[in-house]
C-alpha cells in the first residue's frame, strides 16, 4: 500500500457546502413569488447536487462527472423550456410573479 | 439468440428496438409537419402517422415479449423482463388512445399547431426509458425527456391564461421535484458507487449506509411530486384543470403509469433489502393520500377538478400496492395501473367531447339530462366512474379487491381499512354525477347540442368500457399476466467480488 | 493551502447563494447566482474535476444564466416590489427548511474514512484507499489528458444515457419553439 497523502481530505466539507447550497435553494423556492427567481433557485439546486457529485466523485471514481454532464445537459434544456414557458405567462399577465397567478386554488 | 449483452453496442441497439423506433419515427412526423401544416386536416394526417408509429413500437414490444428476450448477466442500463413488456405495452397503449382522442379535440378547440403530435411522442419516448431503465440515471433523463415534453403540452393552449398558468405550476414544481430526486442518486451514488439498481442492491445486501438511507428518503421525495402522492399533490388539479383535455387524460395516465412503474422497480429490484425503511413512509404518504385525496374530490363542482382529486386519491391506492414490495403487491400494482388508466382515460375522453368550445370547464350541473340526450355517452361514463369508484363487476373492483388481498398477505390492516374507507368516501362524489346525468332533467334545451365524439374517440371510449366490464369479470388472465411479470423484478444475482 | 483556498471560496458560494435568495431584483438576484457558479467552478477544479470545472463556466455561466439575464432584460423586470410570501408561506417554509436542514447537515460529518467503514460494512476495509480502488486510480496516475478520462465511459458505459440526452434536448428545442412562438 502506498503511503500516500489522505485521500479526499475536502469530503466532509464539500458536500456539508452542497448541503447548505441546496437548503439555499429549496428556502428560495419556498420564499419568493417571483418566478425567474425561483427558477434561478432550482438551479442553485441542481449546482449543488453538481458538488455533491464531485465531492465523491474523489473516492468512488470518475461516474460522478459524468453524471454532472447529464445533469449540465438536463439543466440546459429546462432552462430552455422554462423560460419559454415564463415568456408565454409574462404575455397574459404582464408580470411573472405568483401571486397573479392562483397557486393556490383549492 | 434470445438472450441480449447489452453492454455491446448491438445489444443495446436490440435492447432499445421500441425506443429507437418511436424516436425514429418522432423524426420523421417532426419533418413532416414542418412541410404540412395548414388545416386540420394535415394535424388529423400527422395524428394518424403518430398512432401508425407508436403501432410500430407497440409491436417490436409484443415481439420481444413473445420472443422472450433477456439480458445476459445483469441488466446494464436496460432492463429486458417482462415487467417493462407489461409497462411498455401499457403506455403504448395509452400513448395511442390520447393520440386517437386529441384528433378532433385540437380541430374544434383550434390547437392546430403542428408540433403537438411529435411532442406526444417525444412524452412516450421518455415513459418508455422510465420503464426499462435498470439505472438511476437512465430514469431520471427518461422522467426528464417525459418532463420535458409534458410540460410543452400542458401550456398547449396558448391562448388561454390557465393553460400558460397550468404548464407554469407543473414545470416549477417538476423541476424542484427532479432536483430532490438527483439528490437522492447523488447520495446513493456515494454510498455505494453504484447506479444499477442490482449493484446496488448487492453492495446494500448487509444494511444501507446512512448516506444511502438519506439518498433514498429524497428519492421517494421526488417520485413522491411525480405521482402526485399528499403532501406533494397541489399542483396536481390545478395543472390537470389548466390543460387541454387529452393532455390531462395523458398526464393522468401515463405520466403516473411510468412513474410508479419507475418507483416500484426501484424499490423492488434496489432496495428490497431496506424495505423495513421505506415501507413505514410509502404506507403514511398511501394513507394521506387516499383520505386527502378523496376528502377533497368531495367539494369540487367542476368535473375535471374532481377527476383530478380522484386520480390523486388513485395514487394513494397504488402507493398502498407498492408497500408490499413482493410479487404480489408489483403485480396489484401492474394489474391496477391498468384499471384506473383504461378508465380514466376514457373518462376524459368523455369530457373531451362534452366540452363547449371556448369556455372549457364542465361543471357537474352542466351533465344534467345527459343520459335523455346521449345515452351511450352517459352510460359510458357511467360506467367508468362506477369502476373508479371500485363498485363490483368492474375492472375497478378486482383491482382493489387485489390490491387489498396483497397487502393483507403480508399482515398489514390499517392499509386495506384505509382503501376501504377512500372508496366508501368516494361514492359521495361519483353517485352525485350518475344521478346528475340519468334522473334530472337537462337545464336548457340545448344544453347537449354540441356534444361530439369522434369516430376515433367512440371507438376508444367503447373499447375502454367493454375492457372495463370484461376484465371486470373474467380477470384470471390479466392478473396472473401482471404477477409473472412482475415476478421478473426480482433483484438478479450479482457476484461481487471480494477485494 | 488547499483548504484554506476551499474555504475562501466556499464562503463566496454560500453569500452569493443567500444574496441570490434574498435579493429584491431578479437581475441582481442573478448576478448572484453567477458569483455562486463560478466559485463553484473553482472548487470543482481544486476536487479534482478540471473538465467540469471548465464546462460548469461555459455551460452554466455562459449560457444558462446569460438566458436568464436576457429574459429578465426582455421582460424589464427590475421594477417589482418586494415578493416574499405571506406570513403562513415563511412559516411552512421555514419548518421544511429546519427539517431539510437537520437532514441533510449531518452529510458534513463525513470523511472518507467513515463513508469507507460504513460501505464496506467490516473492520478491516476500513481504509478508504481499500474501500475505494477507483479513486486510487485517479489520485496516482497524473493523467496528462484529462478529457480522456471522462470520454471512454462516457461513449462505452453510458452511452444510452447520452443517447436519451439527444432526444431530451430535442424535445427542449421543439418546446421552445412551440411556447415561444407568438403566432401558431
Amino acid at each position: 500500500m502506498p503511503p500516500a497523502a489522505p485521500i479526499a481530505p475536502l469530503l466532509g466539507p464539500a458536500l456539508g457546502l452542497s448541503a447548505v447550497l441546496f437548503t439555499l435553494g429549496v428556502a428560495g423556492v419556498l420564499l419568493r413569488r417571483n418566478a425567474i427567481v425561483l427558477f434561478m433557485c432550482i438551479e442553485l439546486m441542481l449546482n449543488a447536487v453538481n458538488l455533491a457529485f464531485i465531492a465523491l466523485a474523489q473516492l468512488q471514481g470518475v461516474g460522478g462527472q459524468i453524471m454532472v454532464f447529464f445533469v449540465m445537459t438536463v439543466a440546459a434544456a429546462e432552462a430552455a423550456v422554462g423560460l419559454a414557458i415564463i415568456l408565454a405567462i409574462f404575455r397574459h399577465n404582464q408580470s411573472v410573479d405568483l401571486q397573479n397567478v392562483n397557486l393556490l386554488h383549492g | 439468440m434470445n438472450a441480449l449483452d447489452t453492454t455491446t453496442p448491438i445489444g443495446a441497439t436490440l435492447a432499445l428496438l421500441p425506443e429507437l423506433l418511436l424516436t425514429g419515427w418522432s423524426l420523421v412526423v417532426l419533418l413532416v409537419v414542418a412541410w404540412r401544416h395548414e388545416g386540420e386536416r394535415d394535424s388529423r394526417f400527422a395524428g394518424w402517422l403518430s398512432f401508425a408509429g407508436i403501432l410500430l413500437s407497440l409491436a417490436a414490444v409484443l415481439g420481444m415479449w413473445h420472443g422472450d428476450w433477456h439480458s445476459e448477466g445483469i441488466a446494464h442500463m436496460v432492463a429486458l423482463d417482462s415487467f417493462r413488456y407489461a409497462s411498455a405495452t401499457l403506455i403504448l397503449l395509452l400513448a395511442g388512445a390520447s393520440t386517437l382522442l386529441s384528433l378532433r379535440y385540437l380541430g374544434r378547440q383550434r390547437l392546430l399547431a403542428p408540433e403537438y403530435y411529435p411532442l406526444i411522442l417525444f412524452a412516450t419516448i421518455g415513459m418508455l426509458v422510465m420503464a426499462a431503465a435498470t439505472d438511476l440515471i437512465l430514469i431520471f433523463l427518461g422522467l426528464e425527456v417525459m418532463s420535458v415534453a409534458v410540460y410543452v403540452l400542458s401550456g398547449f393552449d396558448r391562448y388561454r391564461r390557465s393553460s400558460a398558468e397550468a404548464a407554469l405550476k407543473y414545470f416549477l414544481i417538476g423541476a424542484f421535484a427532479s432536483s430532490f430526486l438527483l439528490y437522492g442518486i447523488a447520495l446513493i451514488w456515494g454510498a455505494t458507487g453504484q447506479t444499477n439498481l442490482s449493484l446496488i442492491a448487492a453492495q446494500l445486501a448487509g444494511g444501507a449506509p446512512t448516506m444511502a438511507s438519506l439518498g433514498l428518503g429524497l428519492l421517494l421525495i421526488g417520485f413522491g411530486f411525480k405521482v402526485s402522492a399528499v403532501p406533494f399533490h397541489m399542483w396536481a388539479p390545478d395543472v390537470y384543470d389548466g390543460a387541454p383535455t387529452p393532455v390531462t387524460g395523458f398526464m393522468a395516465t401515463g405520466v403516473k403509469a411510468a412513474a410508479f412503474v419507475a418507483l416500484v422497480r426501484v424499490l423492488d429490484q434496489g432496495f428490497i433489502a431496506q424495505a423495513h425503511q421505506w415501507q413505514p413512509v410509502i404506507g403514511v404518504l398511501a394513507v394521506a393520500t387516499i383520505l386527502v385525496g378523496n376528502i377533497t374530490a368531495l367539494a369540487q363542482e367542476s368535473l375535471k377538478r374532481m377527476l383530478a382529486y380522484s386520480s390523486v386519491a388513485h395514487a394513494g391506492y397504488l402507493l398502498v400496492a407498492a408497500w408490499p414490495g413482493t410479487a404480489f403487491g408489483s403485480g396489484a400494482v401492474l394489474f391496477y395501473l391498468a384499471a384506473y388508466c383504461v378508465t380514466t382515460l376514457a373518462s376524459f375522453g368523455i369530457l373531451a367531447a362534452i366540452e363547449h368550445v371556448g369556455s372549457r370547464t364542465v361543471l357537474i350541473d352542466d351533465l344534467e339530462g345527459l343520459f335523455s340526450k346521449r345515452p351511450w355517452g352517459a352510460t359510458s361514463l357511467a360506467v367508468c366512474l362506477l369502476s373508479l369508484l371500485g363498485f363490483p363487476g368492474t375492472f375497478g373492483f378486482v383491482g382493489k379487491w387485489y390490491i387489498i388481498s396483497s397487502v393483507l398477505r403480508e399482515g398489514s390492516w390499517i392499509l386495506p381499512v384505509a382503501v376501504a374507507v377512500g372508496s366508501l368516501i368516494s361514492i359521495g362524489y361519483y353517485l352525485p354525477v350518475i344521478t346528475a346525468m340519468t334522473f334530472k332533467p337537462e337545464r336548457t334545451i340545448d344544453a347537449h347540442r354540441q356534444v361530439a365524439f369522434s369516430r376515433a374517440g367512440k371507438a376508444i371510449v367503447a373499447m375502454a368500457v367493454l375492457l372495463i366490464l370484461l376484465f371486470g369479470v373474467w380477470p384470471t388472465a390479466l392478473l396472473n399476466s401482471a404477477v409473472r411479470s412482475a415476478r421478473t423484478l426480482a433483484p438478479q444475482a450479482v457476484v461481487t467480488e471480494v477485494p | 493551502m488547499t483548504e484554506i483556498v476551499f474555504y475562501i471560496l466556499a464562503a463566496a458560494a454560500v453569500v452569493g447563494a443567500a444574496l441570490c435568495v434574498l435579493q429584491r431584483s431578479p437581475i441582481a438576484s442573478a448576478l448572484w447566482l453567477m458569483t455562486t457558479m463560478f466559485s463553484l467552478a473553482c472548487i470543482f477544479v481544486l476536487l479534482g474535476a478540471q473538465l467540469i470545472g471548465i464546462l460548469q463556466v461555459l455551460v452554466y455561466v455562459g449560457a444558462v444564466l446569460v438566458l436568464f439575464l436576457f429574459v429578465v432584460m426582455l421582460l424589464n423586470l427590475s421594477h417589482e416590489g418586494s415578493d416574499l410570501r405571506g406570513p403562513w408561506g415563511v412559516g411552512a417554509a421555514v419548518v421544511v427548511i429546519g427539517l431539510l436542514a437537520v437532514e441533510l447537515f449531518g452529510l458534513w460529518q463525513y470523511t472518507p474514512a467513515r463513508l469507507a467503514r460504513e460501505v464496506a460494512q467490516a473492520p478491516q476495509l476500513a481504509d478508504p484507499r481499500l474501500a475505494f480502488p477507483a479513486a486510487l486510480s485517479m489520485h496516482a496516475v497524473a493523467t496528462p489528458n484529462v478529457v480522456e478520462d471522462l470520454a471512454a465511459p462516457l461513449f462505452q458505459t453510458y452511452l444510452i444515457p447520452f443517447e436519451v440526452t439527444s432526444v431530451l434536448l430535442l424535445a427542449a428545442a421543439v418546446g421552445a419553439v412551440v411556447l415561444a412562438k407568438r403566432r401558431i
